[in-house]
């Protein structure tokens, strides 16, 4: 246990630089892409005095590097500064936000876990037959489909063909979770279709592997077979790609959120883009990159777990 | 059942085994009507170049093979039960209790992620209804006994942290940990140190005599036969070419595939006045994807006949127990002289 704490600790250390240069990148594009947030906000009614006392109330007037050096001092403490537009403390929003997006997220990536696992473990046991080529088929499509096509296609579906279920939005209530429905399933459907993917090829790998032949030799079942000697060493990819499915996951929850219109820091993340909003860019962007760390770590920690031979370093 | 009445004649009588592959460029006989018997307690080789057959034959017997395979034949008959009869439950029942099997490779014959004793125990488990502590017990005891020190540490081990010639041990304790009738050991000695194999085969040797287990040898080490092996099967192209004792087929080997086989052992003190150059059999093993007319080793064989192309050989005894399929069986050294 000791092994992993330290290699925890260590970890740790070294995505400060990683965070630093993900802050680093996101100043730039910021100010690299046209368009003064001051101006944006005007609307119409376009007032050079007013927009100037904007940039100065904002620090957009100030040199870069005495920008940079303010924002980058102030996130050491998590202090992203208020919203250009709303006037919030940013990580006021996230975290107020955090609960709505926990809420879509975790089932969905658990379902979306054990349904692709499952998945992809019966389709490896039956591969070539008609089931396997019927999930592959399946998974396929989901794959090959951009994302909000498929979110917009449901609310098509279920929303406005069916009328059974409500489209978007959050309300509170004891039919609210109702709203859930639609963004949870089209969530799920995405980390679904890739882990099935996944799962299949991995164990469809193991199987030919001689210690498989010595299980069956030995006169285990099927079933024991490949839950015990091959999805074990199946998972192995799979857990070390940990991160690649959070990223997954996040950016999924970045496209449903925005077309279910659901209250969490997808939105926040989408609305802040719309209106240059940089203050929030910066949290949400950095808050994506701490879980994406975390799941990296989370990713190795379990990878040992997983395989004996793997020694944390 | 059949196995609680006492059986007498063979343990393992197979007869007529075909195996079959269908592949991209067609189908393929590996196995072609091989007949081989294993009597209880008894040791058999199995040899052949590479690509004869001894692995599919081997492995057709616990009804292993790749499932792109086909296994046909007359019967496989296991103390008296016919194995090609029986349901995939009943055959997993044997596997592993009755039958077990050693592989080549002990580096990826043992599953990476399991420890040593879960490994160990499972057939334990599955066969005889231990509880995994009873058979964490048992499992290390059996680890000692093939000569593992410090057994009950190593249970907790995984593959990696054993060498090559502890693995091959581990593998061995756990194919005879259900005390096995018959022990099918595919070239169990190949991939390891010439230093180790011996201590290996000593091990196997050993270990069948306290268990009464028989075993099938596949080797294409002839020294390893000589010196562990009842009697021996020499296979050519997926056909047995040759049976008998060990003494019988090394004091007089009768199909020139095994003389051919002897000459390319090489020897420490070669006879006076042969060449010390390992003589190997020159040409290579026909492809089993088409068909083969007459003796499937005529284009390598120095006794050859015009007919020996076009007329497949008959098994013939040359003596009691000693078969050879040759036309000339018995008579090459009075026949036609080797060119
Ligand atoms: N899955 C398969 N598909 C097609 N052909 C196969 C398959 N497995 C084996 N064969 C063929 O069967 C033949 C016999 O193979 P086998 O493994 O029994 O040889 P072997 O005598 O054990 O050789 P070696 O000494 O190299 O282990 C080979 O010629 C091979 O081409
Ligand atoms: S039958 Fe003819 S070709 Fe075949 S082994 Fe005998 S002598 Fe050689
Ligand atoms: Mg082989």
């Amino acid at each position: 246990m000791n092994a992993y704490l330290s290699y925890t600790i260590r970890r740790l250390v070294l995505t400060v630089p990683i965070l630093w240069g993900v802050f680093t990148v996101t100043f730039i594009l910021f100010f690299i892409v046209p368009g003064d947030p001051a101006r944006l906000i005007m609307g119409q009614h376009r007032d050079p005095a007013m927009q100037a006392a904007m940039q100065k109330q904002w620090g957009l007037d100030q040199p870069k590097h005495v920008q940079y050096w303010g924002f980058l001092k102030k996130m050491v403490v998590l202090d992203f500064g208020r919203s250009f537009t709303t006037k919030r403390e940013v990580t006021q929003s996230i975290l107020q936000r955090l609960p709505a997006t926990a809420v879509l997220g975790l089932p969905s990536l658990t379902l979306g876990l054990l349904l692709g696992v499952a998945a992809g473990l019966w389709s490896a046991m039956r591969a070539n037959r008609a089931v396997d080529n019927t999930i592959r088929f399946v998974t396929f499509s989901l794959v090959s489909i951009p994302f909000f096509l498929l979110a917009i296609c449901l609310q098509w579906l279920f929303g406005q063909h069916l009328r059974i279920l409500p489209i978007s939005g959050y309300i509170n209530g004891p039919w609210g979770w109702l709203h859930l429905v639609l963004p949870v399933f089209a969530m799920t459907l995405g980390s679904f279709a890739g882990l099935t993917r996944l799962t299949r090829t991995a164990v469809l790998e193991v199987l030919t592997e001689d210690y498989i032949r010595t299980a069956k030799a030995k006169g285990l079942p099927e079933l024991v077979v490949v839950v015990r000697h091959a999805l074990r060493n199946a998972m192995i990819p799979l857990v070390t790609n940990l991160s690649v499915s959070v990223a997954g996951a996040l950016t999924g929850a970045f496209f449903v959120e925005a077309v279910f219109a659901w209250p969490g820091i997808g939105l926040l993340a989408v609305d802040a883009i719309n209106n240059r909003d940089f203050p929030v860019i910066m949290g949400t962007v950095m808050f994506g990159a701490v879980l994406f760390v975390i799941a990296d770590i989370v990713g190795d920690l379990l990878t040992a777990c997983v395989d004996p031979r793997v020694a944390l370093k | 059942m059949s196995t609680q009445i006492p059986h007498a004649g063979p343990l393992l009588d197979v007869s007529g085994l075909t195996v079959d592959f269908r592949t991209l460029a067609g189908p393929v006989r590996a196995v072609h009507g091989v007949d081989l018997a294993v009597m209880p307690g008894e040791v058999v080789g199995l040899v052949g170049e590479s690509g004869c057959g001894k692995t599919q034959t081997c492995l057709s017997i616990s009804r292993l093979i790749h499932p792109s395979g086909r296994i046909g034949g007359r019967h496989i008959l296991f103390e008296g039960t016919d194995l090609l009869q029986l349901g995939e439950r009943e055959m997993r029942r044997l596997r592993g209790a009755r039958i077990s099997m050693v592989f080549q490779e002990p580096m990826s014959s043992l599953n990476p992620c399991l420890s040593i004793g879960e490994q160990l125990s499972e057939p334990l488990v599955l066969h005889q209804g231990m509880d995994w502590r009873q058979a964490g017990r048992h499992a290390a005891e059996m680890l000692g006994r093939v000569g593992i020190p410090e057994a009950k540490q190593r249970c907790r081990e995984y593959p990696h942290q054993l060498s090559g010639g502890m693995r091959q041990r581990a593998m061995i304790a756990m194919a005879l940990i259900c005390r096995p009738k018959l022990l099918l050991a595919d070239e169990p000695t190949t991939a390891l140190d010439v230093t180790v194999q011996a201590q290996i085969l000593a091990l196997m040797l050993e270990l069948r005599e306290q268990t009464g287990a028989a075993v099938l040898l596949v080797t294409h080490n002839l020294g390893v036969v000589a010196q562990s092996c009842d009697r021996i099967y020499v296979m050519y192209a997926g056909q047995v070419v040759e049976e008998g004792t060990t003494a019988a087929i090394f004091g007089r080997p009768e199909h020139p595939y095994t003389r051919g086989l002897m000459r390319s052992v090489p020897r420490l003190r070669p006879p006076a006045g042969s060449p010390d150059r390992l003589e190997s059999i020159p040409g290579t093993v026909p492809r089993l994807d088409t068909p083969l007319p007459g003796c499937r080793f005529h284009s390598r064989c120095a006794y050859a006949e015009p007919r020996c192309s076009s007329e497949p050989p008959e098994v013939r005894a040359v003596e009691p127990g000693h078969l050879s399929r040759c036309h000339f069986a018995g008579q090459l050294d009075h026949g036609g002289a080797p060119r």
